[in-house]
């Protein structure tokens, strides 16, 4: 019994180190950062919304007691999901925590001494939601695509009309070397959505088509607005 | 200063009240040519879990809260399970010694090395992550060096009384200090059970998070230097939720009765009674 087990402690050291380089795996820092401060009887967040997708929070204890943060997400109606949260900040201190958020509202809570419900204010993601898949893609009816070939000439389906009421998801495929951006714009001009594809890549974007009118698309390569490929839409019914 | 030196304190007595009773039982069994083991063990965890904060704090990787709590919940669990098993051990061991008598325990009989490495090693790095986040984050804190002399004291504050509650241990007589550290250790590991298991709701494992049995943190608030001593020695948690509740007593009943248990002698299984001096 006195000799050592070498088998035993090489199994242990080999699954502690599986469950610490599972946990490092598990998400590198990207997206958007923002500030809190808890202080004793405050907590100041530095923006009411987030892109959706991975953010980082970096809090600051100001107050002189001990404090934790945590972002809620709905369940139900009430904001009791734990989304995020870092515990044990001490005063003068900052801690990181990062949270990957579905777009949507939630809530903010600064819990100064640890307890209770917290200081709340509330934050909004906005946008598609990014890698976490939680968020529904927006419905839209259908695809139209705008091809730019790899010379940067600039193809548009044959079919240009729709039906008012419609949502289209308009899509830039950019096989070029440019950066290209395609845009929607009203009756009136107005922009309704634009997309922006860097080379070799894609864009899009969502727009509802609710007058039957006229609408322009517009094509061009960066930096080269003038010089843009414009065709009409037009769309037809009553509204 | 204080606020940050009671974390501390409530941190170091997570990882070093276990250690300590560990150290105790190698020292009235006559084991003490295994404390080198042991420390290996709570070494290991520390250099760990120190390494792995300073990679979360000061590079972009980062775990995700829920990896986290994963992370604490199962070992937390895990520290449980091994604790129960020392905690029977124990009360085998005693039943050998007879009392008084202070010698030498046999390898047979003594916990084995690999067995006390991982104890000592599961102890510390349990709430060891989370422990070494903080700490690095007093080192880089925006108001100076306090917040990092404050956890500092606070760390040493809980090895110092770790060291008394040795030194106590030590002088106790053998029969008593097994009882006494059994019940202790039952008390621990019943809160550090239901703190993995809130650590689990709160990843979203196991339902009902916000259903709340009581409320005392007025009362007690954790940030208070009893609070943070009930914290750091039994796990308490002022706001339990039902789950929580409900392990810890289960736990607790049901551990705390077959420790204190009469022990049946097999010679003689006819009068048990009589034989419960031997353990108790």
């Amino acid at each position: 019994m006195r000799s050592p087990r070498p088998i035993l402690l090489l199994a242990t050291g080999v699954a502690l180190a599986s469950v610490l380089g599972a946990c490092s795996k598990d998400s590198s820092s990207s997206g958007s950062s923002l500030g809190i401060k808890s202080g004793d009887d405050s907590c100041d967040v530095s923006a009411t919304s987030v892109p959706a997708g991975a953010s980082t929070f970096t809090v600051e204890n100001t107050g002189s007691d001990v404090t934790e943060v945590y972002v809620y997400g709905k369940d139900g109606d009430a904001f009791t999901k734990i989304m995020g949260e870092v515990e044990n900040i001490g005063p003068g201190t900052s801690r990181d925590f990062s949270v990957t958020l579905a777009a949507g509202d939630y809530q903010v809570a600064c819990k100064p001494g640890m307890v209770g419900d917290g200081i709340r204010t509330d934050l909004t993601a906005t946008g598609k939601s990014d890698e976490t898949g939680q968020a529904a893609e927006p419905a839209y009816d259908r695809e139209l695509e705008v091809q730019i070939d790899a010379a940067g000439k600039v193809k548009v389906p044959g079919d240009l009309s729709a039906e008012v009421g419609e949502k289209i998801e308009f899509k830039l495929e950019n096989d070029s070397s440019e950066e290209f951006y395609l845009e929607l714009l009203g009756p009136d001009g107005d922009e309704l959505g634009m997309a922006e594809a860097a080379a070799s890549s894609d864009g899009e974007f969502i727009a509802e088509l609710s007058e039957p009118a006229d609408y322009t698309l517009k094509t061009y390569a960066d930096g080269a607005e003038d010089a843009a490929t414009t065709q009409t839409l037009t769309v037809s019914g009553t509204s | 200063m204080i606020a940050n030196a009671l974390i501390g304190l409530r941190e170091g007595l997570e990882a070093s009240l276990v250690v300590s009773i560990l150290v105790a039982y190698l020292v009235k069994t006559g084991r003490k040519d295994r404390l080198p083991d042991l420390w290996v063990g709570a070494t290991a965890a520390v250099l760990l879990s120190l390494g792995f904060g300073a990679i979360l704090t000061f590079t972009s990787q980062n775990m995700s809260f829920k990896a986290q709590e994963v992370f604490g919940g199962l070992m937390s669990i895990l520290a449980v399970a091994l604790v129960t098993w020392m905690i029977f051990w124990m009360k085998r061991t005693a039943r050998f010694l007879k009392g008084e008598l202070e010698g030498k325990v046999s390898d047979a009989l003594s916990m084995g090395r690999a067995a006390l490495m991982f104890i000592a090693f599961v102890s510390v790095a349990r709430e060891g992550i989370e422990t070494s986040l903080f700490v690095w984050s007093t080192t880089q804190a925006t108001s100076g060096t306090r917040p990092f002399l404050g956890v500092t004291l606070g760390l040493l504050t809980a090895v110092a009384l770790a060291w008394l509650l040795y030194l106590s241990a030590v002088r106790i007589n053998l029969a008593k200090f097994f009882k006494y550290t059994g019940i202790g250790l039952v008390v621990v590991a019943a809160g550090v059970l239901a703190y993995g298991f809130h650590d689990l709701q709160e990843a979203g494992w196991i339902a009902g998070l916000n259903s709340t049995v009581f409320d005392v943190s007025q009362q007690i608030p954790l940030s208070s230097w009893y609070g943070t001593l009930l914290k750091g020695a039994f796990n308490f948690n002022p706001q339990p939720t039902a789950v929580e509740l409900t392990v810890w007593l289960s736990y607790l009943v049901t551990v705390m009765t077959i420790f204190l248990w009469p022990p049946r002698k097999q010679s003689a299984p006819a009068q048990p009674t009589s034989r419960a001096s031997v353990s108790a």
